[in-house]
């Protein structure tokens, strides 16, 4: 709490200071953006974050739509009318599409429609079981249906640059053009829901890089390079959440999280424990760090064993690899479907010793200094106010919310912007509102952060800059 | 023995499957890239510019043959060798476009078919900062409104194909990447 109070207080000042300096921004280079480990990891987690809401908005058909713009990367790159190299601004876009449908293969969901299985809430803005169940005191343990789905998820990310056209008396306007590799991954998804006895999703991750033509534009079909992972999700008995991912056969990340409230209530009568908050525990070992180019450490030594320097272009043999061992915590809780509190907490541990490839020198005969891992990694909270919380049991939201956060990673001391040091302070202020048309829910939400936690570990290039977030969903 | 009933529920579970496949595109990463694309104006097609003799020859293959078409229009970097310079029309379908004098009307470029333009390098080289190397684009401008819409009360002067109508209620609905051209 310390911390996040003290999170709290360096974001809202370097708020303050941020609006009244100008500070000049590094030249931006590439690194995570090119880490597939990352980024399959990140596609995984909006598959993820997106079927939470499907399950408990309990949805036949959903799409989601979102796009996410970060300016002012500052990008050292040669101008072709002069062939010198320049400092050019450029803007970081990811979008992101999901599309999801779901069959009933038995029964199917209550409610005659959608706003009226919207009154019970959404998400984090669910009101407690028993509040809306009245008496009832132990879980129901009596399947309603039996679910097949299908979902596809895609994430895009790369550079773009704005230029401007004067049409003369038509006007000014403006356009973009693709700028160095840009990264697409898709998930491809098969589910089955048998609940609240288990949740099944398998599929494929395919991640491509293609680049973009000189001229700015780009060619769908130019891929670079590409990849193939599998993943398995599962969920038993309502508690025990389960993932893994492989690629050629090994396992590139596994993860498994138990929700703590819904196992004391498999045991005990859960209405003594309505009160309390939902927490959720949960442990992942991910294959992070792969002595790639891109990353901003060198695993166990910065010599290879014959004792020569590493450097960019090891081959596959060549390459030492490192697990990230994490645990974290989150807590949730609501009031009445007006306040909404969460708190979220992880821990790490590096597998092997790192290198900050930064620290390599000649000064230290290119040994570099061993990483000092931070135990904690992450660490966030949010609190958000409902304004429309007297039309919740009409499925109507607007919700207003605001976290910070810390956040730790060994590539931040090398995209920072000033200062030194491989952690962050950030925040984040959030709207997200529900409405319908012709009975359909339309979702909408809009994100303003800067050095947020959970942003930062999507993207850590994304440090010091502003970045703007605009969602927009169609469920049913 | 297959009933009725079991074949309905085959055929409507193939549907179902057929219809998530091809709605499928909807949720990959192409499909949003396409739509944030579109926001933006990000260049989607390209063209090629060479000197012949004195004339700049820029030519295209981009189509556009739907309803809000309104011309094609001829872009360069307002100074030369600046790859990053903004850029400005030199080339469009009626005079009262621009009056700047590297602006040259085409009354080819009215038309969706139209393929290529030729404008004379010295009214650029003359005009804009010299020799060097200059960077070319193609707009593809669009109405703002369909047809049944260019009305009055939509703010349109007069019959609707008008310069003056030009000039306020049209857009750039695609634009090419750049051709690089030395211009001596």
């Amino acid at each position: 709490m310390k911390a996040l109070l003290k999170a709290s207080f360096i974001f809202f000042t370097l708020l303050f200071l941020n609006m009244t300096i100008n500070i000049h921004a590094a030249v931006y280079e590439a690194s995570t953006l090119h880490n597939a480990v990352a980024r399959s990891e990140t596609v995984l987690d909006l598959f993820f974050e997106r079927w939470e809401r499907i399950e408990e908005m309990e949805l036949y058909l959903d799409w989601y739509g979102k796009i996410n713009w970060v300016d002012k990367f500052k990008v050292k790159a040669v101008n072709a009318g002069n062939g010198q190299k320049q400092d050019v601004p450029m803007r970081l876009v990811r979008t992101y599409g999901s599309f999801t449908l779901n069959y009933p293969l038995l029964g199917g969901y209550e409610g005659k429609d959608m706003q009226e299985r919207l009154k019970k809430g959404t998400g984090k803005y669910q009101k407690p079981e028993e509040e809306e169940k009245g008496e009832q005191k132990t879980a129901n343990w009596e399947p309603k249906n039996l679910i097949v789905g299908f979902t596809a998820t895609g994430f895009h990310y790369g550079l773009t640059r704005k230029g401007e056209v004067n049409r003369g008396a038509a006007g000014q306007e403006t356009f973009t053009d693709y700028k160095y590799s840009q990264f697409f991954d898709d998930v491809f998804a098969g589910s089955l829901l048998y609940r609240p006895y288990f949740v099944i999703h398998a599929g494929v991750i395919l991640s491509k890089q293609i680049e973009p033509n000189d001229d700015g534009t780009m060619n769908y079909g130019n891929t670079s390079q590409s990849s193939k992972r599998k993943f398995i999700y599962s969920n038993l008995l309502s508690f025990l959440n389960m993932n893994a991912t492989t690629r050629k056969g090994e396992m590139e990340s596994l993860a498994a999280g138990i929700k703590v409230n819904k196992l004391v209530s498999f045991f005990t009568d859960r209405k003594k424990h309505s009160a309390l908050p939902q927490l959720t525990l949960t442990y992942k070992r991910l294959k992070l760090f792969n002595d790639e180019e891109y990353d901003a450490v060198w695993v166990g030594s910065a010599r290879r064993p014959d004792g020569t320097p590493k450097s960019a272009g090891l081959s596959d043999e060549q390459k030492e690899r490192a697990l990230l061992h994490t645990f974290s915590a989150l807590i949730e809780k609501q009031f009445s479907n007006v306040i909404y509190l969460s708190f979220y907490s992880e821990f790490q541990k590096p597998g092997k010793t790192l290198i900050d490839k930064q620290s390599v020198s000649a000064a230290n005969n290119y040994e570099g200094e061993k990483l000092r891992y931070s135990k904690l990694r992450e660490i966030y909270g949010t609190l958000g106010y409902n304004f429309l919380h007297g039309y919740s049991s009409e499925g109507y939201l607007l919700v207003t919310s605001f976290g910070v956060s810390r956040f730790w990673d060994p590539a931040i001391a090398l995209h920072r912007e000033n200062g030194t040091g491989y952690y962050k302070y950030g925040g984040i202020f959030m709207v997200e509102s529900r409405f319908f048309l012709w009975g359909i829910p339309i979702g909408n939400e809009i994100r303003i952060s800067k050095n947020y936690a959970p942003e930062l570990r999507r993207l850590v290039e994304t440090v010091d800059k502003w970045t703007a977030e605009i969602s927009i969903n169609i469920s049913f | 023995m297959r009933t009725e009933k079991s074949r309905f529920a085959g055929k409507t579970l193939l549907g179902i499957v057929l219809l998530a496949g091809a709605l499928a595109l909807q949720g990959c990463s192409y499909v949003s890239d396409y739509v944030e694309s579109k926001i933006t104006n990000r260049a989607s097609f390209s063209i090629t510019a060479e000197l012949s003799g004195s004339n700049v020859i820029i030519r295209w293959d981009e189509t556009d043959y739907s309803g809000n078409f309104a011309g094609y229009e001829i872009y360069v970097t307002e100074s030369p060798n600046d790859e990053y310079a903004g850029y400005r029309i030199i080339a469009g379908r009626w005079a009262g476009i621009e009056s700047a004098p590297c602006y040259k009307d085409d009354a080819n470029l009215e038309y969706s078919s139209t393929r290529s333009h030729s404008h004379d390098k010295n009214l650029i080289t003359g005009n804009l900062g010299g020799v060097g190397i200059y960077f070319f684009r193609v707009g593809i401008i669009h109405w703002d409104d369909n047809v049944e819409d260019r009305t009055a009360e939509n703010g349109y002067i007069g019959y609707w194909d008008s310069v003056t109508n030009y000039n306020n209620k049209t857009n750039i609905d695609a634009i090419s990447g750049y051709a690089r051209l030395y211009l001596p």
